[in-house]
């Protein structure tokens, strides 16, 4: 049974009844979510959209099949991770980082090393960093966590998952995210701290 | 704070505490200033991470995956549905099978019925469906090996013995042998009657204008025909091309969908293949699909859903496929057809027109510069040969400026980063000229153009210098057609698709590197 406040779990089954023009909508709705999942977990801008354009194909393929049993973004996610899985760990071309080209817009000034707001500490500790500071710390900081602890954090913090559907996107049991969720958000604090950041 | 109180509060903030265990929680945070400093720091860092979840796509990026994906998947289910007959039902016949069975008893059926209806030679029939009312006949020694004069169809009304050609009449002309008894009148006349677009179509007039070329005729006629015959197996049912989405990224075509239609198209209508029926000659059904497609496919309206921006190279191939296919038409529709058709043209060389840049050039995210350049070049050419009032010049006058602006080798020809001659903008400036460049000038370019479409390649590049050669130099093409033909044809396997790169775009560009000679852009 479609939850009526996931709207694009309604768009997915226009999708499975070939409605129209569906699609487009559910492509357009979900891909600025798609292409950042992909840019957190480390891929540049152009292979993220490619990483997405796959992803919209295994979906479009498996369109008549499609039940929402669960939230579409839990479902897109699910997709998007084990494709990520396929893509980057198995075939070994995984990026050792996370790339440091700031994010487009947000007023900062496009193209900037994100390295260059990040020499030393130039944060006072005891004020705490601002937004678009903690921001570019965190976008830096998630290049330094191990892969597993990466994936954790971007999806209980970036995606705002609770554990049992992070649980469904990574098919391994809710005790086992807690505790990665836990070590991961740990693991980052220091990273942050290490850098003269508080949040 | 110790870990676990920090992991305790991660767990509030992710809604995972029961609500006995929320409230315990709440009730120590109003009273420990501490634990609540790490609560809000630990509020801080989600707000930054949730600010991270979105990326803004580029410009009609989702437009852009959606129409791959969606054509990819079709093209999937269409080649699935071809390779997994059903079996089961009448006797006890797969459905391919019964389907071709129904198409035999429907072809015995339009055959006796044909027989029924023409045996008669009334022609009776709306006008569409008539061929023509007057043919216009010359004897076959003196058909001329080229059209090398314009016959304004308008002007036919005193060779058929009119004052004018009425508007419902249907006129063809230069047909050297007519049915007997002909469903229409023939009007023989001695000398050679033609209008340029007709003549063009004529397999027998471009054997010869081939042979004068200089052209190998023989095997590329061969080649360029198993070619069509693999491009047609391609065709989706409603009428559409796909390119290749398999390909990796750097070697996947630009085109869209559009795009990738009007170029399969357009090897067909080199050959002369129509979409409209001609005296003595069947409608071609890939081509009337096609264009069909095309034409429902420009028309739509650019803002309504699942339509993105339509890209310059897109829409300037739409431009030729429909120039080539309207000149082809020419009065074998009514005119109401035929204006109508005309008016579909203008539309698409007006929203060419309208993606100019202000340098001249319709340079778009991710196109090649050959691109931006050649295809705009071809298709205000292409709709210059219809005869339509359409808005080509002053945009044709703006492209040919920035190719007058580009530096310069020393025989004055246009060089690219190296400071060598640039093939494809050598081909541009050629085909761009409405006057000869001068013989120097001329044979550098050649000379350029050679150097750049012997290598087997076929891209928009070595089809324009070799429309460029054919223009501009006779001795030239013959050059170029020993030296690349070859090579192109060695890409060609023996199915009639290249052996490497996109089976439709590499394929039909390969296809109409080889015809070139046909095309008189």
């Amino acid at each position: 049974m479609v939850d009526p406040q996931d709207e694009d779990a309604g768009w997915m089954l226009k999708v499975a009844s070939d409605v129209p023009g569906a699609f487009e909508v559910l492509v357009s709705r979900t891909l600025p979510r798609l292409l950042g999942f992909f840019r957190r977990l480390g891929a540049d801008a152009a292979s993220a959209e490619d990483l997405a354009q796959d992803v919209y194909l295994k979906l479009y393929r498996g369109r008549a099949s499609y039940e929402p049993r669960a939230r579409f973004s839990t479902y897109l996610l699910r997709v998007a991770r084990n494709h990520w899985i396929d893509v980057y760990r198995h075939k070994r071309l995984g990026p050792g980082t996370v790339s440091t080209e700031l994010r487009r817009g947000g007023g900062e000034e496009e193209g900037q090393s994100l390295g260059a707001g990040l020499e030393g500490p130039s944060v006072d500790p005891a004020r705490g960093a601002t937004q678009p500071e903690l921001r570019r710390a965190l976008e830096q900081g998630l290049g330094e966590l191990e892969a597993v602890s990466r994936e954790v954090f971007v999806l209980a913090h970036v995606h705002g998952l609770p554990y049992d559907e992070i649980a469904l996107v990574l098919e391994i049991p809710v005790g086992t995210v807690k505790s990665r969720v836990h070590a991961a958000t740990r693991q980052l604090r220091d990273i942050l701290r290490r850098r003269g950041i508080e949040p | 704070v110790s870990a676990a109180e920090a992991d305790l509060l991660l767990d509030l903030a992710l809604g995972a505490l029961p609500s006995e265990q929320v409230k315990a929680l709440e009730a120590r945070l109003a009273g420990d200033a501490r634990l609540a400093a790490e609560q809000a720091a630990l509020g801080r860092l989600r707000s930054a991470a949730l600010a991270l979840r979105d990326e803004a796509p580029e410009a009609g990026a989702a437009q852009r995956i959606a129409l791959r994906v969606r054509d990819q998947v079709a093209h999937e289910e269409h080649r699935a549905r071809r390779a997994a007959p059903e079996r089961g039902g009448l006797f006890g016949l797969t459905v391919r099978s019964r389907v071709r069975l129904l198409l035999a008893s429907v072809a015995v059926h339009v055959l006796v019925l044909g027989w029924l209806v023409f045996r008669t030679p009334s022609g009776s029939g709306s006008p569409s469906e008539r061929p023509v009312d007057v043919a216009i006949v010359t004897p076959p020694e003196r058909l001329p090996p080229e059209a090398s004069e314009v016959f304004d169809p308008l002007d036919l009304g005193p060779i058929i013995g009119a004052e004018q050609v009425p508007d419902d009449v249907l006129v063809d002309v230069g047909w050297v042998e007519a049915p007997a008894p002909a469903p229409f009148r023939v009007v023989e006349h001695p000398e050679p009657v033609q209008l340029e677009m007709l003549a063009r179509s004529r397999a027998d007039v471009r054997t010869r204008r081939l042979a004068r070329a200089g052209a190998t005729a023989a095997e590329a006629t061969a080649v360029v025909a198993r070619g069509l015959d693999a491009l047609a197996r391609l065709q989706r049912p409603d009428g559409s091309f796909s390119a290749d989405l398999t390909l990796p990224p750097e070697r996947r075509t630009q085109l869209g969908t559009l795009g990738v239609t009007a170029l399969a198209t357009l090897p067909f209508l080199a050959e002369g293949r129509r979409s409209t029926p001609g005296l003595g000659e069947t409608v071609d059904p890939v081509v009337r699909r096609a264009i069909e497609w095309l034409r429902a496919e420009g028309a739509r309206d650019p803002g309504q859903a699942g339509q993105g921006p339509v890209a310059p190279d897109d829409l300037a191939l739409l431009v030729v496929a429909l120039s080539e296919d309207y000149m082809l038409s020419y009065g074998r529709l009514p005119p109401a057809e035929t204006a109508q058709r005309g008016r579909e043209i203008a539309r698409q060389v007006e929203r060419l027109t309208r993606l100019q840049q202000p340098n001249g050039t319709f340079r778009a995210p991710g196109s090649t510069q050959a691109g931006s350049v050649l295809w705009p070049l071809l298709a205000l050419d292409a709709a210059r040969h219809t005869g339509l009032a359409v808005a080509h010049d002053e945009a044709g006058a703006r492209l040919q400026a920035w190719i007058a602006r580009q530096p310069r080798t020393a025989e004055g020809l246009p060089a690219n980063a190296a400071g060598r001659a640039d093939p494809a903008l050598a081909a541009a400036e050629v085909l761009a000229s409405r006057l000869p460049l001068g013989a120097a000038r001329q044979e550098a370019a050649a000379q350029a153009i050679l150097g750049g479409a012997t290598d087997g390649e076929a891209n928009v590049g070595t089809l324009a210098g070799a429309l460029a050669l054919y223009r501009a130099d006779t001795p030239s093409f013959a050059r170029w057609n020993r030296a690349a033909s070859e090579a192109l044809l060695r890409r060609v396997v023996s199915q009639g698709l290249v052996a490497r790169g996109d089976a439709v775009v590499d394929s039909a560009l390969t296809l109409l590197a080889l015809q070139a000679a046909y095309r008189l852009y």
